[in-house]
Parts: C-alpha cells; structure tokens; sequence
C-alpha cells in the first residue's frame, strides 16, 4: 500500500514527507529545541521578540519560545485528531455496516438519524455539546471530537455496502445462507478497507482544522497545554505589534492539513484504480 | 413539481422535529442541574434549587416537557437568556441578519472566484498554470478560516489600512453619512470578512469546477462549437463553463452549512456581531438556552438552504424535472 502511495504521484510524495516530517519533530519535540513549553524564559528581557537565530519563531507575550510552542502544538494536535478519527471510524463504519446489511425500513430510519445530526452545522453542534458538558479534560475533547464527527464516515460506509451487496460473490454468499452478521463481517468489511482509510486520511486533517476552531473559540484543548489554535488566539489580540505569534501556529496547520490532504488524494489513487 | 416541492418540504420540516429533538435529548443527558451550577464552593440550598425548577417546570415528568419544549420551539420561543436579561428570541432576531448578510457575501466571493479559477485551470489542464493554481487552492482548503481571516487583517487592516479592521461599520461617522455613504461604510467593513470566509469555499468550488469542466469538454458539442471555428474563449465560457456550472449548483446547498461553521470562527476574527459569537459568548457566560437556540436556528437555515438548493437545481437542469 505504501509503496503503491509513493509510485502514485509527486505530490502524494511530497505530502507523505510532510506528515513524516511533522511527526518525528511532534515525537522529538525535546531535542529538536532547548527550551520548555511552558517555560517563561525572561519575562523583562525576553517579551514578544521578533524572530532570529536564536528564537527562530520569536516569543509570545510571556517570553516563552514560540517555535517550541508550536512543535509542542504537534503533539497535542495530531494525538487529537488521530484519536478522535479513530473513534468516528469505528462509529461510522459500524453504524453504516449496519444500515446497509439489514437494509428496509431500519435501515432507512438509522441513516435519517445520521442526516439529522449533519443538519446541524458542525461547530454549533460541538458548541452546544461543549457548553453543557463543559471544562472536559483532553480525554473527554477527544471522545466528543469523536462522537460527533462519524456521521458522513457512515453514509459513505452505507452507500459502498449497498454497492457492494449487488455483486456476484455477496449475492452468492447470500445464497450459500451465510447470515447477514457473517456476511457484514466476513465478506462487506474486508473490501471497505480503502474507502474506510481514505476517509479517515482525510479526516484527520479536518479535525485538526476543528481542533484548532474550538481552541482558538477557547472551548477547545485549555491554556497552558500548547494547542495552534489557542496560540493564535492569543496572537489576535497582539496582531498589530507582534505578527508572529499568529501567524507561525497558522502555518503549522496549514502544513499539516496539506500533508493529509495529499496523503488522502494519494491513497484514493493507489487504492482504487478506478480513478486514475 | 408542486408533489416534489411537498415532499421536500415535509423532509424539511422532519429535520428540523429531530433537531429539535436532538437537543432537548442532550441537554436531558448533560451532567448536573441548571440550578446547580453557582460558582465553585457555592451551595445552593435544596428548596431553593425546588422552587426553581417548579417554576421552569423542570418537575414535570420527560414527556410533559418535551412536548412543551417542541411546542415552544415551534412558536420561535427559545427561552430567556439570562446573561442579556432578555428573551433568546429578541437577541436573534438582531444577530440572524448579519450572519445571513456575512454568509451570502462569503456565498458570492465563493462562487465568483471558484468557478473562474476552475475554469481558468480546465482550460490547459496539466499545464503550470493548472498546477499552480491547484496547489493554491489546496492550500486555501487546508487553511484554518479564522487564520486566514487574521492574516488578511493584518496586511490589508493593519499594515495597507486599506479596510477597517472589525464591526460592520463605523460607529462614529456612521450617523452622519448620506444614505449611499452608509451602504458603502457597510460594503467597506463586508469585504475583508467576507473575502475570508469565502475564499476557504472557493478552493472546494475551484476543485469541482475544474473537474466538471473537463467532463463537459470531452463532449460532442464541444467539438462541434470548435469545428464551426468559434474562438477559444467563446467555446470555454459560452458553452462549457454554462454546462459545467450544474454540478456546482448542487454545492450550494452543500456550502451552507460549512459557510455557517466558519462564520462562527470570522465573526470572533472582526468583532462581527452575528449569531455566532452569540453562541461562544453565551458558552462562556453559562446562557444555555442561546446556544441550544441558536443550534436550532442554523439548522433551519441549513434545511432550508439544502431545499432552496434543490429547487434551484430543477430550474436550472430541466432533465431532473422529468425524471421525477
């Protein structure tokens, strides 16, 4: 699969790079840079410096060093995003395995549930989730980030089942009188591998994109842990005499949701030669 | 079409009952009393906490108050917001036309740029303009609309001062404007917001754009137009991009809902007073029925844009009004 990605194309190249890059300095945090996260260096001597050698992002407003913030901000970013994908997968795929095995009117009635909750636009719904179950530590972020965002991984899951249901080997496994359940299992989930992990390539960087709307909102991931989103938060309110400490976090997810975005075009085009 | 538009708009109307539904469940599931709350070490003594919830009815047994909360919602009764000391309705009513006015703007900078930038990428597909331009739209895709909306303040509000840097116009000069002068203060504070939140969708419309484009141009008719001798210019815009705008239209009703998304996020970006900073407002002062309110509101103008949408879709493609 991987080798498949890397023959695919230059950019899905280029992406996978990116996202190899960002985790081994999100993983090697410490070493990459001398300086603690949360350490307020100097806060005489030290405030809101302009980039240089030896800050290269410069520092916030409580002297600490930005370009640790930031890779600091990895960390906590990507183990979101990835987790939270993680749950809305498994949510998904077996919600949208379910309606499309068992079919008829349940089915139907489960995927009306799933347009309803997708009627609601998404930042409003994790407001209204964030406001009344509120001050959740990074666990409980991770598990409502999860549970409202499976709803289309479902569709998509439901729409590829009933595809799937009209060819030849499950119409036959039908006929051998396997059960629906062995059917679903057995014979549904293996070939929705791909489509599965598109998606959730492609999530992943949508919910950092969330992640980053909510703790910018500050509702999301809570100050001191570094998260790009409340450090750009922080910068708004410096914008006019300290651009850098908007704007380096900003780049960050623009880099990191790119990467995942290539990674996901490519692994559409290695997996499913339809396409090409 | 009269049955179409019926169906569609009882499918509407359901949406709209199990949103409703949605979050009378949740805030049933949420942890703790609203009365409770009070601040840390701040007890509240129990008849106290009694009285209360008999006076907002929160004795009553779940269905009596479920059917009371639908038929409250179905009035446009959202409850009173106790941080503003009024009635949710009043305060949306204030909000609801500044985030319709933010949205359809970012909804006209999205089609205008996406569709042109499309086009202009179908015209020499693979080509180093195509190249260019798709690597730029993937990047406005990947980029976190609030970012953007900070970054465009800082060069063309802060630094150019080209545009004014929040609110949607000028307090002090406003009251003394002619009233063309007025539309334009309003227009003026409209573009930077806008802009932002436009240029995140037109990256996707791009993308569509560009790939139903190249579907059109294989086409017979195409060739034909080409054989007649009729210029490039003329072929690509009269009559591809005419075809080619169908399958964007179905975006519309697609775009309404991430637009209200990331009007949430711009609105806290240039101080705009909309629904949205309403409801994170409202997070942070604890002021629930404004946030489960306006969750209720933004999914109407979701199910009625998706309707909107559709109908449009059977104006403009007559083959889908015969197959229905």
């Amino acid at each position: 699969m991987l080798i498949d990605l890397l023959r695919a194309s230059r950019r899905a190249r280029f992406g996978l790079g990116l996202l190899v890059v960002l985790c081994v300095v999100a993983v090697f945090a410490p070493l990459v840079t001398s300086y603690d996260p949360s350490d307020q260096i100097d806060l005489a001597t030290r405030q809101l410096l302009a980039p240089s050698l030896t800050h290269p992002f410069g520092t916030d407003f409580f002297s600490r060093d930005l370009l640790t913030r930031v890779l600091h901000g990895a960390r906590i970013s990507l183990s979101v995003a990835i987790l939270s994908v993680l749950l809305s997968v498994i949510l998904g795929t077996a919600v949208g395995l379910t309606a499309g095995s068992v079919g008829g009117a349940a089915g139907a009635a489960l995927m009306r549930l799933v347009d309803t909750a997708l009627a609601v636009p998404r930042l409003f719904l994790l407001i209204v989730v964030l406001a009344l179950w509120r001050d959740v530590a990074l666990f409980g972020l991770i598990a409502i980030l999860g549970l409202t965002s499976w709803f289309h991984i479902a569709r998509i899951v439901r729409a590829e089942v009933l595809s799937l249901r009209a060819r030849e080997f499950v119409v036959a496994s039908r006929a051998l009188g396997l059960t629906t359940r062995r059917i679903a299992i057995r014979h549904l989930l293996p070939n929705l591998a791909a489509p599965i992990i598109v998606t959730a390539t492609l999530g992943v960087g949508q919910i950092v994109l969330i992640e980053a709307g909510l703790s910018y909102l500050g509702i999301g991931v809570s100050p001191p842990t570094p998260s790009w989103g409340a450090m750009i938060a922080e910068g708004q309110t410096l914008l006019a005499t300290a651009w850098w400490v908007a704007a380096f976090p900003g780049l960050a997810i623009v880099l990191t949701v790119v990467g995942f975005s290539l990674v996901g075009d490519g692994l559409r085009d290695a997996l499913d030669p339809r396409t090409r | 079409m009269a049955r179409f538009v019926a169906v569609r708009i009882a499918q509407a109307a359901a949406i709209v009952f199990l949103v409703a539904t949605l979050t009378f469940v949740l805030i049933h599931l949420a942890p703790g009393s609203p009365f409770m709350a009070g601040g840390e070490g701040l007890v509240v003594p129990p008849e106290i906490v009694e009285q209360q919830e008999r006076n907002f009815g929160l004795d009553q047994p779940l269905p009596v108050q479920y059917l009371r909360y639908l038929s409250n919602v179905v009035r446009g009764d959202f409850g009173y917001s106790f941080a503003a000391h009024r009635p949710v309705r009043e305060a949306f009513l204030e909000r609801v036309p500044n985030t319709l006015l933010l949205a359809g703007a970012a909804l006209i900078v999205m089609f205008l740029v996406g569709t042109l930038v499309g086009a202009l990428q179908s015209a020499r597909p693979a080509s180093k303009t195509d190249d260019v331009l798709s690597l730029v739209t993937l990047g406005l895709y990947s980029t976190p609309v609030f970012w953007l909306g900070l970054m465009l303040l800082l060069v063309f509000g802060e630094s150019l001062q080209w545009f004014p840097v929040g609110g949607t116009h000028d307090a002090v000069v406003y009251p003394y404007l002619t009233a063309l002068g007025k539309v334009g203060n309003r227009l003026h504070h409209l573009v930077l917001p806008a802009v932002a939140l436009g240029l995140v969708g037109a990256a996707v419309t791009a993308r569509y754009q560009r790939a139903a484009m190249l579907e059109v141009i294989r086409q017979d008719f195409m060739r034909t137009a080409k054989a007649k001798g009729l210029t490039e210019r003329i072929v690509l815009f009269r009559h591809a991009l005419r075809n080619a705008l169908l399958p964007t239209v179905t975006l519309f009703g697609l775009a309404f809902p991430v637009l209200l998304s990331g009007a949430v996020l711009v609105e806290s970006v240039f101080a705009w007073p909309g629904l949205g900073r309403l409801a994170v407002d409202a997070v942070h002062q604890r002021d629930y029925a404004v946030v489960t309110g306006a969750a209720i509101v933004t999914a109407v103008m979701v199910v009625l844009g998706s309707l909107l949408a559709d109908l449009l879709y059977r104006v403009v493609d007559p083959r889908t009004r015969e197959a229905a």
